[in-house]
C-alpha cells in the first residue's frame, strides 16, 4: 500500500518546553485516517511540520513520494487544506475571496466550485464575518475540493458544527475517497466521527504517537472490564494487567488488552470504543504501586 | 458483603440496565441481603459520573419487579425474598440473557436439542 504522506522520527522542541518526539506518521493512498488526541497534545503542530509552515530539527516528511520541502510548491497543488474555521478576510465577501484564493492553482475547477457552493448551499454574496461556523467549514471545504486535490489535510474540521453538519461532512469524505487514489488526514476529537469514516488512526500523546493503525484493529485489540473491588484486590493479574482503571465506592471498571480477557474471566466485559480508550489512557491511567 | 455498581459506556444494555442487572442479580444470588441499604442515589450519581435520572429509573424497575423497596425519608432498602421467590426471579433474569440471543441462534438454524447439547458441552458451571 502506498502513503501519500510519510512523516519519519520528526522532532521539535518549542519555547514553552512542548517537544513532539518521533513523531512517524503515515496515510494510505485512498484511506481516511483520523488523528487524534487531547487538546494540546500536537496535532496542529504536527500538521504544520508535514506542510512545512514549521521545521523540525530531524526528521523528514515525503508528500506524494517526494521530499519535503525541496517539492513544496508542486506537491501542494495536490494538497487542500483547512486549518479550524476560515477566519481571514472577515468583511470580504465569499465571492473576493475566492477570486484571490483560485489564483493560486493551476487546477482550479469553477465548475466544481459551482457544484460544491451549492452542495454547501453558500452564498458567494455573503461576508465571511456572516457565516456561521458551519458554513465557515463548508466553504474552506469548497475552496480545498475545488483545485482538484488528491490529499486532504483538515484541522479539526467539525468542532463547532452541529450533528446533522457534522454528518454531511463525513458523507463527503467518504464520498472524496470513493475513487480509491485520493486520501484524507484528519484531526479531531469528536470520536463518533472517526466511527463514521476512519480507516486509520494516528493517536498523539503528550507529543508522542502512542498508537496507530487499523481503526477496527485498534479496538479489538483491548476490552473494558468491570467488576466490584473485592475482584480487583484479589486478582493481582488483572490489577497488574489494566492500562486504565476507574475506582468507585461500588466498584472498578478499567481498559485491558483484549489478550488479557483470560486473565478477566468471569467478569462483566464489553468492547472498547476509542473514546473509552483515549479517556482510560489519559484520565484513568494506571500506575502499578 | 457490599453493592457492586459500575458503568461500561460502549455495553449493548443502556445505563439503568446495567445498573438493575448488577442489583437484582447480586440479589438473587444472595449476595445483597434483605434489608440491605441502597447508597444514595446522588450519591451514586456523582461516583460513577453518570446521570440521576439513570439510577432512579433503574431503582424504580427494581421496586416494580420486587427487589426493593422504598422507605419515603429513609431509604430503598433490598426486599426480604424467600427461597423460591429468589429462584424465580433469578430464572426471569436468566431468560432475560437467552432471548437475547435467541434471533441470532435462530438465524444459524440451531434446533432447540442443539443448542442444549452445545450447552451442555460447554457452560463452565
Amino acid at each position: 500500500m502506498s502513503a501519500v504522506i510519510e512523516a519519519r522520527n520528526l522532532n521539535k522542541t518549542f519555547p514553552s518546553g512542548f517537544r513532539l518526539k518521533d513523531v512517524s506518521l503515515s496515510v494510505k493512498r485512498g484511506y481516511i485516517t483520523g488523528f487524534i488526541g487531547r487538546n494540546g497534545a500536537g496535532k496542529t503542530t504536527t500538521f504544520k511540520l508535514i506542510l512545512g509552515l514549521s521545521a523540525p530539527e530531524s526528521g523528514e516528511v515525503m508528500l506524494f513520494d517526494k521530499r519535503m520541502p525541496d517539492h513544496e510548491s508542486e506537491c501542494k497543488q495536490d494538497i487542500g487544506v483547512v486549518f479550524g474555521a476560515f477566519g481571514y478576510y472577515e468583511t470580504k465577501r465569499l465571492k473576493t475571496v475566492t477570486k484571490a484564493y483560485k489564483r493560486f492553482y493551476t487546477n482550479w475547477d469553477d465548475e466544481k466550485y459551482a457544484e460544491y457552493l451549492k452542495r454547501f448551499d453558500l452564498d458567494e454574496q455573503k461576508r465571511v464575518k456572516e457565516l456561521s461556523a458551519g458554513m465557515k467549514v463548508k466553504y474552506s471545504l469548497a475552496l480545498a475540493l475545488s483545485h482538484g486535490a488528491k490529499l486532504l489535510i483538515l484541522d479539526e474540521p467539525t468542532s463547532g458544527l452541529d450533528p446533522v453538519s457534522r454528518d454531511e461532512i463525513m458523507d463527503m469524505f467518504r464520498d472524496f475517497v470513493s475513487d480509491g487514489e485520493r486520501s484524507i488526514l484528519f484531526s479531531t476529537h469528536i470520536t463518533s466521527d472517526l466511527d463514521k469514516c476512519a480507516d486509520h488512526i494516528v493517536y498523539i500523546k503528550d507529543g508522542e504517537i502512542v498508537m496507530s493503525g487499523d481503526r477496527e484493529e485498534i479496538m479489538g485489540s483491548f476490552l473494558l472490564v468491570q467488576g466490584g473491588l473485592d475482584a480487583l484486590s484479589g486478582n493481582r493479574a488483572l490489577s497488574e494487567s489494566l492500562i486504565g482503571v476507574k475506582e468507585t465506592p461500588f466498584g472498578f471498571s478499567g481498559l485491558i488488552r483484549a489478550e488479557d480477557a483470560h486473565i478477566a474471566d468471569g467478569l462483566q466485559t464489553a468492547k472498547a470504543d476509542i473514546e473509552s480508550i483515549m479517556i482510560y489512557t489519559e484520565k484513568y491511567e494506571h500506575h502499578e504501586s | 458483603m457490599d453493592i457492586q455498581l459500575s458503568i461500561l459506556n460502549t455495553s449493548d444494555k443502556p445505563i439503568y440496565r446495567q445498573l438493575y442487572d448488577q442489583i437484582a442479580f447480586s440479589i438473587v444470588v444472595g449476595k445483597l441481603r434483605g434489608g440491605y441499604c441502597l447508597p444514595p442515589i446522588r450519591s451514586v450519581a456523582s461516583a460513577l459520573g453518570i446521570s440521576v435520572i439513570s439510577i432512579k429509573r433503574a431503582w424504580d424497575d427494581l421496586e416494580k419487579d420486587g427487589f426493593i423497596t422504598t422507605m419515603v425519608g429513609r431509604g430503598c432498602f433490598v426486599s426480604d425474598l424467600t427461597d423460591e421467590e429468589r429462584r424465580q426471579r433469578r430464572n426471569a433474569l436468566a431468560l432475560d440473557e437467552l432471548r437475547e440471543s435467541f434471533a441470532s441462534l435462530k438465524q444459524l438454524e440451531l434446533t432447540k436439542d442443539e443448542l442444549i447439547s452445545l450447552i451442555r458441552e460447554n457452560y463452565p458451571l
